[in-house]
């Protein structure tokens, strides 16, 4: 398996993807990548074709389920929206993360 | 796991994904370029930011690609689908391919099939498989026997190594009084609780209850469901009735389900206890067989070694009737079908062989056609295939091949099962468990042999493929030093290749020539409308006057019929070799009882008995009249003579037949006539026999030799109609013509001897194609060569010559190596068949000739084809 080539740190795109769905309900990819650009608030650099490979991954552990549907232009796109096992997963990194951070943070505070 | 599953559905529907991902992509640019032209862009400015703004639409789907379906797998159906389209190309050598390797695993699997039916196979019982045979063995004679009361009941409380002992014995006995005409049947004779043990119950009725299983209970039996429909109609009321079984009068009392012939065939059982004579049986009395399962974790080794211990502890307790007697522990299976399948190991190693030889012919079919492909794996290489990838691809066509060959395989299987299953339609005693169904186990057989053969046949081609060096070959055009090395491979694998088939056609001579000289041995008999039968004197013919009696006017009857030509009784009919074994007494010499001394057969016979087989006496003359009323007197055959008075004449002598522990009871008998030597058993062990009338040894088994004026099929009913007029209550047991007899009593002869022409033919039949198709392939490659040659005026004689030589050469290096082995190896099938006929040279000397004339024909073919090319077209050849 490939690391998806971006600057976004490496594992937390899914985490983004599957907080992003659970956020705003059903998304297409197009949709997906404007929030997280937008809560980004430019200080991100995605590329955003980057979170096609993360959707799949995160379908094939059926974190995610997706149907054709159409957009709010009328345009034929897929929706992603996020399943039990994925809300599941997303409160235990949403976690897990969260510690990491503190912990790291707190090493940094110490000189 | 999850994973793995949706990975997988990928490959499957690749297509369809691939589709959804460029929509989706697509979709997704369009909603950004919306976007842009939103803002007030031009529309061609606002796809080519979205573009920037999306990133490469292709490293992206690369990456999608690379995360979906299994890399692995995904290069292996590249690469099946590549051998499959290969495969296609050179259609000639691929076919032959197919055909001679799948004709190899084929002739494989059926013998396997064979193998496992009669050997591997467990007793239908509940667990099966727990279950062992134990017998006895004279270890003296080395002839298997059975076990006597005393030591199965000693034996069933002190064994530790299994449990739920059981004792049962097979016998032919007569059912009548139940309205229906008498008939013999299979009667099995079961031990306590043997139905529980093997976890049987009947379909109707119940089994023996604990007081019907003790000595002197009141009579009772089941029936198999076979003689239920066959006798009574499926007629439910049969429980309760009362039958006669021999003389006794016997209750049935259940009914066991369709297909139960426990333990190989029966039509119905009783209990031990019913036997006749059983608790009288001494200790060498050893008639019963036995069986029981293991106890967990006991092995048949296990078994073997504690029966040994008990075995030498009994010679030692009862020197008199167990010194030479040892048990034997066997599979169930083997104790069944050992005996008539020693061959089998035989057939094994030759089909062996042939799998040997088919595979060396498509390992070279493979490197012949690698000689065009050797462009192709260099461009590979340049462009970059590492050598591990290039014998991947290559293995992958080999077991592509493999399983085409598979397919090809099952055909030829199905064919050879029927053959085998036709051979033996009417072989009564063969167990019915032993179906020859292509089980799991021959199916895992056959799948083994397709993806093993294909590492004997295909890594060398592969191996010497993947050593093509990538810029190397591109120069040279396909051609120089490889193919110097790939010629090299090629020759030595023809060579081989005849060179093993002549082996194998030399063992299979060997094998054919035994099998048809046991078969036909003695085979003095006239067996043209003779009609055999047997059947049991009831115990109502107490005395020898009774039973010569009814010898003799069941005889004249018979004798009289109009259909009838010729009729008599003897104790044993030829070919059915069960007759009395005693030791020969002569005048001044003491007799030898020690066991292994030299023994005779008496066969006593009736009026009437050498015309009805067609049979003239040699020297002296048949029985007369006088003689059958009881005179001192004894017809022996050529084998006596030629053993006992080479060198004087035997008519006149004095001779006894004692029996063991009689001695002083045999008499004196005057030889007055010499017989040729008649066939007596299937097995021939060319025992010497001596004839008595009937009156001499008046045995109440008896059977009938009639031969038919006209058509057996008016004799048949005519011998019926006289014994029920002399006694209406004797059964017939299988009567049937002598042809259809032979059939069945020399089916393993008949059958070993089809399966091994079948089998040396398949060696011809692969190396001989082998090599045309290297020969035309060695044409097609030369073509533009012979073409220049042709050209300049080459004479015809002389690019037959050019193409033929090499094949000449081959061909007499492989038949002077082959014939050697063969030579060498001439007694290498006295291992496997013991009787196995010598081999001189001159057999390996004959086939070699055979080989090579029809492999040189075969190869002359395109040798020919290539002086008749036509220049023009041949040098544009490429």
């Amino acid at each position: 398996m490939t690391t998806p080539n971006s600057e976004v740190p490496y594992g937390t795109l899914d985490l983004m993807v599957l907080k992003t769905l659970a956020g705003l309900g059903p998304q297409h990819g197009y949709g997906i990548a404007r929030r997280i650009e937008q809560v980004a608030q430019g200080s991100l650099n995605l590329n955003q074709g980057t979170i096609y490979p993360a959707l799949l991954r995160l379908e094939q552990k059926a974190w995610i389920k997706s149907e054709w549907g159409t957009s709010e232009n009328n345009r034929r796109a897929r929706f992603y929206s996020i399943t039990a096992a994925g809300r599941r997963h997303l409160a235990a990194e949403a976690d897990s993360w969260a510690r990491t951070v503190a912990m790291v943070n707190r090493l940094l505070a110490t000189d | 796991m999850r994973t793995f599953i949706s990975r997988l559905l990928d490959l499957l529907l690749r297509r369809q994904r691939e589709d959804r991902l460029s929509e989706e992509l697509q979709a997704h640019l369009d909603l950004l370029a919306d976007e842009h032209i939103a803002r007030g862009m031009s529309p061609a400015e606002a796809r080519l930011a979205a573009r920037r703004s999306f990133g490469g639409v292709d490293q992206i789907k690369e990456a999608y690609r690379d995360q979906r379906g299994l890399p692995l797998i995904d290069g292996l159906v590249q690469d099946l689908r590549y051998s499959v389209r290969m495969m296609g190309r050179e259609r000639a050598l691929t076919l032959t391919a197919v055909v001679t390797l799948g004709i190899g695993i084929g002739a494989n699997n059926t013998v396997f099939t064979m193998f496992n039916a009669f050997l591997l196979r467990d007793l239908p019982v509940r667990n099966g498989h727990e279950l062992v045979a134990i017998g006895t063995r004279n270890i003296e004679l080395s002839r298997p026997g059975g076990v006597s009361l005393p030591e199965f009941r000693e034996w069933q409380t002190e064994l530790r190594s299994v449990r739920s002992l059981l004792a049962h014995r097979t016998r032919q006995a007569g059912l009548r009084g139940d309205g229906a005409a008498p008939e013999l049947i299979w009667l099995n004779h079961l031990s306590e609780r043997s139905f529980a043990i093997l976890g049987l119950s009947p379909q109707l009725g119940r089994t023996f209850t604990p007081d019907e299983e003790r000595a002197g209970a009141p009579p009772t039996v089941v029936i198999a469901d076979a003689l239920w429909k066959r006798r009574y109609g499926s007629d439910p009321a049969i429980l309760g009735r009362s039958v006669l079984i021999g003389d006794t009068p016997v209750t049935v009392i259940g009914v066991m389900p369709a297909g139960e012939s426990f333990p190989a065939i029966s039509d119905a059982w009783q209990p031990l206890a019913q036997m006749p004579g059983l608790l009288a049986q001494p200790r060498t009395t050893r008639n019963l067989s036995l069986l029981a399962r293991r106890v967990p974790g006991a092995t048949m080794a296990t078994v073997r070694q504690e029966m040994a211990a008990i075995g030498e502890r009994d010679a030692t307790l009862h020197p008199d009737t167990n010194k030479v007697v040892r048990p034997r522990v066997e599979t169930v299976a083997e104790f069944h079908n050992g005996g008539w399948w020693q061959v089998l190991p035989a057939l094994i190693l030759v089909a062996g062989l042939v799998l040997l030889i088919a595979c060396a012919n498509t390992a070279n079919l493979l490197l012949a056609r690698a000689a065009g492909r050797s462009r192709e794996i260099a461009l590979r290489v340049s462009l970059g295939a590492t050598r591990g990838r290039i014998v991947r691809q290559l293995m992958i066509e080999s077991v592509t091949l493999a399983i085409a060959a598979g397919g090809v395989a099952w055909l030829v299987s199905v064919a050879g099962i029927r053959y085998v299953e036709h051979t033996m339609r009417n072989v009564s005693v063969r167990p019915r468990w032993t179906d020859f169904t292509m089980d799991a186990q021959v199916l895992m057989f056959l799948a083994g042999l397709c993806l093993v053969t294909p590492i004997l046949f295909g890594l060398l081609p592969a191996w010497h493929l993947s050593r093509t060096k990538g810029g190397e070959l591109l120069k040279e055009g396909g051609r120089g030093s490889t193919s110097r090395r790939l010629h090299r491979w090629t020759s030595g694998l023809v060579v081989a290749e005849i060179a093993l088939s002549l082996v194998v056609l030399t063992c299979t001579g060997i094998l054919i020539r035994t099998m048809l000289s046991l078969r036909d041995a003695d085979r003095v008999i006239d067996a043209d409308h003779l009609i055999t039968a047997g059947l049991t004197l009831p115990a109502s013919y107490k005395t020898a006057d009774q039973r010569l009696d009814f010898v003799t006017r069941f005889g004249d009857r018979l004798r009289a019929n109009p259909s009838i030509a010729a009729a008599s009784l003897a104790s044993t009919m030829p070919l059915s070799g069960i007759f009395p074994l005693r030791r020969l007494g002569l005048p001044g010499a003491p007799v030898t009882t020690a066991p292994g001394g030299p023994e005779i057969g008496v066969i006593s016979v009736g009026a009437g008995y050498f015309e009805s087989l067609g049979v003239a006496v040699l020297r002296g003359r048949a029985f007369d009249h006088g003689d059958r009323l009881g005179a001192p007197v004894a017809i022996v055959n050529r084998r006596f003579a030629d053993a006992h008075f080479p060198n004087a004449d035997p008519i006149g002598q004095q001779i006894q037949a004692v029996e063991a522990g009689k001695e002083s009871a045999a008499a004196w008998l005057t030889i007055v006539g010499v017989s040729p030597s008649v066939r007596q058993a299937v097995v021939t062990e060319g025992t010497p026999v001596v004839y008595v009338p009937y009156r001499g040894e008046p045995l109440p088994r008896l059977d009938v030799i009639v031969r038919a004026a006209g058509s057996t099929a008016a004799a048949m009913p005519a011998l019926r109609e006289e014994l029920k007029a002399v006694d209406d209550t004797i059964a017939l047991f299988n009567p049937q013509t002598t042809e259809e007899m032979l059939s069945v009593r020399l089916f393993t002869h008949n059958l070993t001897a089809g399966l091994f022409i079948a089998l040396g033919f398949v060696a011809l039949l692969v190396s001989t194609a082998g090599l045309y198709v290297i020969t035309a392939h060695a044409v097609t490659i030369r073509t533009q060569e012979i073409g220049v040659r042709l050209a300049v005026g080459a004479p015809a004689g002389a690019i037959t010559w050019m193409i033929a030589r090499h094949a000449t050469a081959l061909i007499v290096v492989a038949c002077a190596i082959g014939a050697a082995a063969a030579y060498g190896s001439r007694d290498l099938m006295k291992v496997f068949v013991a009787q196995a006929a010598a081999s001189d040279w001159m057999l390996p000397a004959a086939i070699a000739a055979l080989l090579g004339g029809i492999a040189l024909a075969a190869a002359m073919v395109p040798a020919r084809r290539a002086a008749h090319l036509d220049p023009v077209a041949a040098l544009r050849h490429e």
